[in-house]
């Protein structure tokens, strides 16, 4: 019965959206980006900020996906921080991938200040993937209780 | 588990003498003139406990169980201290854990009932296991550990191999869960009991499951907690758990081990949940005694008297912890040995850790070498 009813909604995934602030923050700021789902975005200084708890926390507080925005190889405001994020999430994939955690929960998109369309586009194709796999099967949980 | 009177109760604080032995050989007040269990102990009896709730300092205690060791009155104090930082944790406090959270959070996910992991992709053809024995062997964290310390170059998967192929040598087959968890044991120790009992009883629904009567445990911690806290907290598992060391000394003695010979010197760091928990000092050390040619040097502080490596339960890894751990390393390069043999996952992890540090000196770097690797590596294999 429960489950029927469940299947009624139309899933809505929650999504965290770690944005930094030189680059995807502040074209989202500017241009008044749509996207295809709300997306709960998180400012911060540089993705180099992000470190693996970050994205676990995420994930333990019932994150249907996380999505990392910001400067791509080379164009990094602190010249370093972009590359740091990348190693971060490796480490986090090779986690959630032994959690039994879908790899479409969790991408990192690289974009430059203009490159807009380029952004909305990637931010919607993370979103389909999500929607794609379903609720977080750590959420099912939550929801039950 | 209620109240701080009823911890003191419990663990016996109120037999307390004053007399100060925990202090002087705690190794975080060794090096943190602020840290003194005596106090902690005494501030708890004189009814400021819940003063204490929100002191940073309960979290600093290693639960190493030194104290516990020279206590006069048998005082447990690492339990005192767990049992503070339940109810501490209750009323939302927490220890500086250490990376960000980020293996708190990863028990918290483990303990959510619908996870379905891939964890046994390490199981390669030569290890032989099976869907029914009496034998179980529980990996704990092993393949987290190597996905989440890539810059340690750990390799604590070969220790759960180094198991197997030890339980094949010795003619068992082990089951392995594929739905196994996190046995708990840090979430405990860090106070949040209520994720602890879900895993607990996760593990205890799947290792009834199997229908399995012995336990193979080979991280120290997973064998205290599924042997100690488990049937504390949900109930008698009702299987024996067995920790591989102990396995391998009852081996030894019935005769079925032959060792290859080999030319290593090395010294021994004895777990804390192994040691001064479980009572297992001999069986290891016996059992490294029975390799040709492996010569066994002991540290000063060996056995009962054993360092920890200086962090325990992924909480306030400081510059206290780095010190330790340094020390300790000079200790073990000043036997002499090429290896230091540590039989916990975490040993290794902490000490690889501060050998990274550029500013460890170089009398404190020594190789690492796991224990039940070691004897996997030593078993004449050809003529069994």
């Amino acid at each position: 019965m429960a489950k029927n009813e469940h299947k009624q909604y139309e899933f809505k995934p929650k999504i965290v959206g770690f944005v930094c602030n030189w680059s995807a923050y502040s074209m989202l700021k500017e241009n008044e980006l749509q996207f295809a789902e709300a997306i709960h975005f998180i400012r911060v200084m540089c993705l180099g900020r992000i470190t693996p708890s970050f994205i676990f926390k995420a994930f333990e507080l019932g994150a249907d996906g996380v999505l990392l925005m910001g400067c791509p190889t080379g164009e990094c405001h602190y010249s370093f921080g972009n590359k740091v994020a990348e190693q971060h999430i490796n480490i986090v994939r090779k986690v959630i991938h032994l959690l039994g955690i879908e790899r479409e929960r969790l991408a990192l998109v690289s974009v430059s200040f203009e490159e807009d369309t380029k952004f909305v586009n990637s931010v919607n194709k993370f979103v389909r993937g999500v929607k794609s796999v379903g609720p977080s099967s750590l959420n099912i949980n939550l929801d039950k209780e | 588990m209620g109240t701080i009177a009823e911890a003191i109760k419990r663990t016996k604080a109120y037999y307390c003498l004053d007399c100060g032995k925990c202090t002087s050989n705690c190794p975080i007040a060794l090096r943190n003139p602020n840290y003194s269990p005596r106090r902690v102990v005494g501030s708890a009896i004189r009814g400021y406990g819940e003063d204490l709730l929100k002191n940073n300092l309960i979290w600093e205690c290693l639960t190493c169980r030194m104290c516990n060791e020279r206590c006069p009155s048998d005082v447990y104090y690492s339990e005192f201290i767990r049992d503070v930082r339940i109810e501490a944790s209750r009323i939302g406090q927490e220890g500086e854990c250490s990376h960000g959270g980020a293996i708190q959070s990863l028990m918290r996910i483990m303990s959510s009932p619908n996870l379905r992991q891939n964890r046994l992709n390490w199981i390669s053809k030569d290890l032989k296991i099976s869907k029914q024995s009496e034998y179980l062997y529980f990996v704990g964290c092993l393949p987290y550990f190597d996905a989440f310390f890539t810059e340690l170059d750990l390799n604590t998967i070969s220790i759960a191999k180094s198991t197997i192929r030890i339980l094949n040598y010795l003619g068992i087959e082990p089951i392995i869960m594929e739905n196994e968890r996190c046995c708990g044991h840090d979430l405990l120790w860090t106070g949040d009991v209520d994720n602890f009992k879900q895993l607990a009883q996760h593990n205890k629904a799947e290792i009834e499951k199997t229908g399995a009567k012995k336990i193979i445990v080979s991280c120290p911690e997973g064998y205290t907690t599924l042997k100690v806290d488990y049937p504390k907290y949900v109930g008698d598992l009702g299987v024996e758990v067995i920790h591989i060391s102990e396995l391998l000394a009852d081996s030894l003695s019935d005769d079925k081990l032959r060792f290859r010979k080999i030319r290593k010197k090395v010294t021994y760091q004895d777990p804390c949940r192994l040691g001064r928990y479980s009572g297992i000092y001999e069986q290891p050390r016996g059992v490294m005694n029975a390799i040709e040619g492996l010569q066994l040097y002991e540290m000063a502080k060996s056995g009962k008297s054993a360092v920890c490596c200086g962090t325990s339960a992924w909480t306030n890894c400081n510059s206290v912890s780095k010190q330790i751990q340094i020390d300790r390393l000079k200790e073990a390069k000043s036997t002499g040995a090429d290896f230091l043999v540590t039989a916990c996952p975490k040993c290794q992890i902490h000490f690889k850790c501060a050998m990274k540090d550029e500013n460890t000196p170089n009398d404190a770097k020594i190789k690492i070498m796991d224990f039940t690797t070691l004897v996997a590596n030593s078993l004449k294999y050809s003529e069994k």
